[in-house]
Parts: structure tokens; C-alpha cells; sequence
């Protein structure tokens, strides 16, 4: 009978060895790329100064007409927070997006209005979304699910699949490139069905003292198509980020009551 | 196996292959961006990052911009006064015509970074209103100055308005909607909470000898902001400890929330109004607005219940709807119903508008007005000619400069 017991209990330590480590390598994954977003977020985050740029987004539909915005932002990563004004076109100038933590308000110059917005919604109907103005937050927001190694062109990279981790993100599911020096050089942001809904591909970096501000971003909206003879064509936003600069900036930048003053 | 279930899986793989071989050269004909990456992108480093300063452009560039404005609109109506009864058919047709001019002129200036003056003046040519065929005096319509104070606190004194609350429909919850009318000096601290406003009203009508003014007569107002997470709270007040002289006191307090879930924001105004007169009564407003690209929608529900008889109270409610660049057309639309639950009036509009050329815009609105005479919505009915049910549409050219 003792000798039953020991028999079993024996059983019992192998199998629970033998889960732990069968877990172990989940553990280890986790942890890896965990640290790899935090790295990925970190070097392109300004937490210690405020970050102000122009931003000029050119976006051409399938059916061939184009439109730009040119706006500026102003961007302070340590609260949250985010300003951009619109500068073109001349009718929606003095258009403004103010980012206060959770709350993004759009302001109408014309009705002197402000109105809430999400962070899920295209900026100025274009491919971009608000929340790409907001600093990089994978690490918060998203999961690693699964990884591999592949080329993406002449870049070695790290693709992640992610799952996010709550739903105030823009996308539920979303694919990253990430190349050896930490940058995403590209993203595919996919529906909780696993629909393809956008790619970006960040195709140049510019280095700002130990950061990097992505120089020019490419977006296809697989939403927005045309298939004409076979060849299927998206709408293609280009994003030029230009003139960055981390000169601090008051308080008082990151208000409604400012974003009013200076939208003339 | 027999021969038959041998062609069939014959068949099957065959139309398989096809399918993947078909799959594969679209998929092949789709646009893609990896071409991107064919070179290493060469890394540009920024050496210089402070000597740029964007605020230049807002605060410094265009010291003084001269702004203005002229619209010249025409249109035509025709309509009925009177719904179809039992007998069938429409009574009471009415067509008319009418013209308007508008213009406006404006300056805005900005000596330095904490001082800023702007104003503007209009004028209307409206003959079939005033009765008149010449431009009216023309009226302030801003006149004020900015004052940024070491970078906390905005000081704005003179004539201009400002909005609190949040209906678009219904708009209890502007408990300030006079601050326009006269004089007004505004105190904001933008970065105390998420915005702390203080300010003082004084207007003709306030005093009960203008050019004798009493301190207890003019209007003090105060609003407080603060978010948290997606949720938005305000609260406000207003006071006046005697109105035009007397010792009746006036009070209106303003409770307001606004709450983005599900992509929409949900919100709601409750406001208190007291005076010594027995006057008091509660307003509450509560509604949603939700934007998908082109089209908008908002609805609100409003009610107002007397103090002193609480039966009496009024309930009414607007859905409204837009849609810019309908099915893909130059056509924006919209629509909107208003209904008094009380005394069963509302209107529904129709509206349509068309930018054919550069400056010129083409409005076509179908209102439609119902309801027992007295009521609501029928003595809302802004058609002089009381139009119950109507076609108007107008060709309006303006530009701005």
C-alpha cells in the first residue's frame, strides 16, 4: 500500500515537472518579446522633452484623386498628450486635434466647436488614424502571440504577431517587422475576423539624439479598393514627417483653450 | 475506387488547382509595398533640434489678417398652410420669393505672443424682411482682446460669446448663451484641472439704471472641466445677486458629462434655475452623437419640469442625421425630425446641398410642419408665410477672404 503511494506520488511530481516545463518555453517567448516591444516602444517614445514636427499626408484613392493635409504636431509622450493643427487645406485650416490622456477633441474653427473624437478614426479622412500620432505602445497594448524570422527586402527581421490586450487600440490584431535595430519597418493591422484592414510600411527613420521619428510612412487602406483588369488598387496615404524638433513647449500648448487662441 | 469517383476527384482537384492558380495571380496583382524595403533607407540624423520653434507659425507669423466675407442668396418657396383633410387635397398654396445679401469684415492681430485683438462687424441686405432695399447698420459682432498671463492664465475682455453645455438640439444646459450680447471679461486657467473659467456679464438690460451700475447686478459665472479616462465632467454655475435693481437673485447651476463608449459619445446637461420670484425649475437634457466618415448622427431628448407644478412638465425630442458626399455623389444630405411629446407638434426637414461650381452652393429643403395651431412646433415655424408643408430652394455664391 506505502509502496502504491509512492509510486503515485512520484507520478504526480513527474507530471507536474513535466507541465512546467512544457510551459517554460511560453514563459520564456513571453518574456522575450516583451522585452523586444518594450525596446521597440522606447526608441521612438519622447518621455523626457516634447516633440513638435510637420506632417504632410498625401492620400490618393483607388480612383486616382488626391488630396493633402499639411498639419503640425506637437506631441509630450511623458502625460499623453498631443496638438495638431491643421495648416492645409485652406478650408479646414485652423482645424484642431487635442489629445488630453483618454480624450480626443477635434476642434471646428468655423462653429468654434469642440467635439469628441476617437483615436480609432482617420485623420482628415485619410489612411492615417489619430492614434498614430500618439507615441508607440505595443508594450502596453498588444500580446505577443507568435514570432519568426524573415527578409523583408534587404532588412533581417523579427515578425510578431500581437493580440491586443484591451480594446481601446485602433486594431485588434497586428502584425509587426521589426529589423534588427529595433525600428518596425512594417505593420499589418488586421479585424478581431483577421481581416487584412491596413499596411503601413515606415520606410525611412530620422535620428533625433538617441530616438528615431519615422521620416516618411506609406499606408494602403485595404477597405478602400478598386479592381480594375485583376490588379487591385488601395488607397495609399503618404505620410512626410518633417522638421522635428524637441524644444520644450508650455503647459498651456496641450489645451482647449489654447488650441481656440491660436486656430484663427 | 470506381472510374465514375475517380472523374469526379478528377474533376474536383482540376477545379481546385484552377481556383489556387487564379487565387495566386490576383493575389500576385495586388499593390504592395515591400519593394520599400529592396535598400537599406539611408538614416538622416536631425543634429539641430530646438532652433525650430512651430509656435512661430501660430503665435508670431501674420501679425495683422484682415478677414471678411459676402454672400449673395436667392431662392424661391412654395408650399401649402394648410395638410390635407377628409376631403383630400392640399389648401392654402403659397409661393414666394427672396433675396438676401450678406458681408462681414474682420481683423485679427497679434502684436507678441500674449496680446491678441480681434474683431468684426456685419451688415444685411434683406429687403423682404426690413423692408428696407439698402444695407442695414452694420453691428460688433466681436470685439475683444486676449491677454496670455505667464502662460496659466487667458484673459479675453470685451464683446465676445462663449458656449457651455453640450446640446446641439436642445441647449439648456447655455446657461450663458447672452454672453455675446454685451460685455464680457473672461478669466480661463487651461491647465488647472482640464479647465477653470471665471466671468463677469454686464449687459443694458441687466441694470436697472445702465449708467448707474451696481456690482450686485452684473453676472458672475464659473465652470469647472475635468476628465477622467473617456469620461468628461463639468460643472458650472451662474449667479446674479439682483436683478435690475431688485432683491431678486438668480441662480442656475449646471451639471454636465460627456462619455465616449462604443465609438460614440453619450451625454447629458441637468440644470437647476432658481430665483426668489418662485420661478425655479429643472432642465435636463440628455443625447448621443456618432460620426462614421461622411455621415453624422445625433440625437437628444430634452425635458423641463416647473418647480411650482411639476405636472406641467415638457418633454421633446430631435434625431438628426447627415451625410456628406452621398453615394459617393458631390450631394451632401441631412435630415431631421423634432417632436413635443406633450402637445404632439414637430417638424421634419429634408435638406440637400450641391457645390456644382467654386463659391456657388444650391440648397433644396422639404420641411414639413404638423400639429394643432398653438402648439410647439407650429409657433416655431420660422416661414413667414406659415408654410405647413413647402419646397424652398436657394442659390446662394459666397467667398471669404
Amino acid at each position: 500500500m506505502k509502496k502504491d503511494s509512492i509510486v503515485v506520488r512520484r507520478k504526480c511530481s513527474i507530471s507536474i515537472a513535466l507541465v512546467i516545463m512544457s510551459l517554460l518555453p511560453a514563459v520564456g517567448f513571453a518574456q522575450t518579446y516583451d522585452k523586444l516591444l518594450k525596446e521597440v516602444d522606447a526608441l521612438v517614445s519622447f518621455v523626457d522633452t516634447d516633440l513638435s514636427a510637420e506632417y504632410l499626408i498625401e492620400t490618393r484613392d483607388p480612383r486616382g484623386s488626391a488630396s493633402a493635409t499639411r498639419a503640425t504636431m506637437f506631441r509630450r509622450d511623458r502625460t499623453s498628450q498631443y496638438l495638431i493643427l491643421v495648416l492645409e487645406p485652406e478650408i479646414d485650416k485652423g482645424k484642431g486635434y487635442l489629445k488630453q490622456g483618454e480624450t480626443l477633441w477635434l476642434y471646428d474653427p468655423v462653429g468654434k466647436t469642440f467635439n469628441f473624437t476617437s483615436a480609432k478614426d482617420r485623420f482628415e479622412n485619410s489612411g492615417a488614424r489619430n492614434s498614430d500620432f500618439s507615441r508607440s505602445s505595443y508594450s502596453d497594448d498588444y500580446r505577443a502571440v507568435s514570432a519568426s524570422k524573415q527578409k523583408l527586402g534587404a532588412y533581417s527581421c523579427d515578425v510578431i504577431e500581437l493580440e491586443a490586450k484591451n480594446d481601446g487600440v485602433s486594431f485588434p490584431k497586428v502584425k509587426i517587422w521589426v529589423s534588427d535595430d529595433k525600428l518596425v519597418r512594417k505593420i499589418e493591422d488586421y479585424s478581431l475576423s483577421g481581416r487584412l484592414m491596413r499596411t503601413t510600411a515606415i520606410a525611412a527613420y530620422q535620428k533625433i539624439g538617441e530616438r528615431r521619428l519615422p521620416a516618411k510612412m506609406v499606408i494602403l487602406d485595404h477597405l478602400k479598393y478598386r479592381t480594375v483588369d485583376g490588379k487591385t488598387d488601395f488607397e495609399r496615404t503618404t505620410v512626410t514627417i518633417t522638421k522635428p524638433s524637441l524644444a520644450p513647449l508650455p503647459d498651456i500648448v496641450y489645451t482647449k483653450e489654447y488650441l481656440q487662441k491660436v486656430a484663427r | 475506387m470506381t472510374l465514375r469517383q475517380r472523374k469526379t476527384g478528377l474533376t474536383l482537384f482540376a477545379y481546385c488547382a484552377v481556383y489556387f492558380l487564379i487565387s495566386a495571380a490576383l493575389a500576385a496583382e495586388e499593390e504592395n509595398l515591400d519593394d520599400l524595403f529592396d535598400d537599406i533607407a539611408e538614416e538622416v540624423t536631425v543634429d539641430d533640434t530646438a532652433s525650430v520653434d512651430h509656435l512661430a507659425i501660430f503665435e508670431k507669423d501674420e501679425r495683422l489678417k484682415l478677414f471678411g466675407s459676402f454672400s449673395s442668396e436667392a431662392g424661391v418657396a412654395y408650399g401649402w398652410k394648410e395638410l390635407p383633410d377628409s376631403s383630400g387635397g392640399f389648401r392654402g398654396a403659397d409661393g414666394t420669393i427672396g433675396a438676401k445679401a450678406t458681408a462681414t469684415l474682420g481683423f485679427d492681430a497679434k502684436p507678441d505672443s500674449t496680446f491678441h485683438v480681434r474683431g468684426s462687424s456685419k451688415t444685411t441686405f434683406d429687403p423682404l424682411a426690413a423692408g428696407e432695399y439698402a444695407f442695414a447698420e452694420p453691428t460688433i459682432e466681436e470685439l475683444y482682446l486676449d491677454y496670455t498671463f505667464v502662460d496659466t492664465a487667458l484673459i479675453r475682455v470685451g464683446k465676445h460669446s462663449f458656449t457651455w453645455g453640450q446640446g446641439r438640439l436642445y441647449t439648456p444646459g447655455n446657461i450663458v448663451s447672452d454672453s455675446g450680447d454685451g460685455f464680457a471679461l473672461r478669466i480661463s486657467f487651461p491647465t488647472m484641472l482640464s479647465g477653470v473659467s471665471v466671468a463677469a456679464l454686464a449687459q443694458k438690460s441687466f441694470f436697472a439704471e445702465p449708467k448707474n451700475p451696481s456690482i450686485r447686478e452684473l453676472v458672475y459665472t464659473a465652470y469647472a472641466d475635468h476628465i477622467v479616462g473617456p469620461l468628461r465632467i463639468g460643472a458650472g454655475a451662474r449667479v446674479q445677486n439682483a436683478q435690475k435693481g431688485t432683491e431678486i437673485q438668480a441662480f442656475d447651476g449646471l451639471l454636465s458629462s460627456k462619455l465616449l463608449a462604443l465609438g460614440t459619445d453619450f451625454f447629458f446637461d441637468a440644470i437647476l434655475s432658481t430665483s426668489k420670484n418662485n420661478t425655479s425649475r429643472f432642465d435636463g437634457m440628455a443625447g448621443f452623437f456618432r460620426e462614421w466618415g461622411d455621415v453624422k448622427a445625433y440625437g437628444e431628448f430634452f425635458v423641463s419640469v416647473p418647480y411650482d407644478d411639476p405636472a406641467s412638465w415638457i418633454r421633446r425630442s430631435g434625431i438628426a442625421t447627415a451625410w456628406k458626399r452621398a453615394f459617393g455623389s458631390k450631394v451632401d444630405i441631412a435630415t431631421k425630425w423634432l417632436h413635443d411629446w406633450k402637445d404632439s407638434s414637430g417638424c421634419i426637414i429634408l435638406g440637400a446641398s450641391l457645390v456644382p461650381f467654386s463659391h456657388v452652393t444650391i440648397e433644396c429643403g422639404l420641411p414639413f410642419f404638423y400639429g394643432e395651431q398653438g402648439t410647439y412646433y407650429i409657433q416655431k415655424n420660422e416661414d413667414p408665410a406659415k408654410r405647413l408643408f413647402a419646397f424652398a430652394t436657394v442659390i446662394k455664391i459666397q467667398g471669404s477672404f
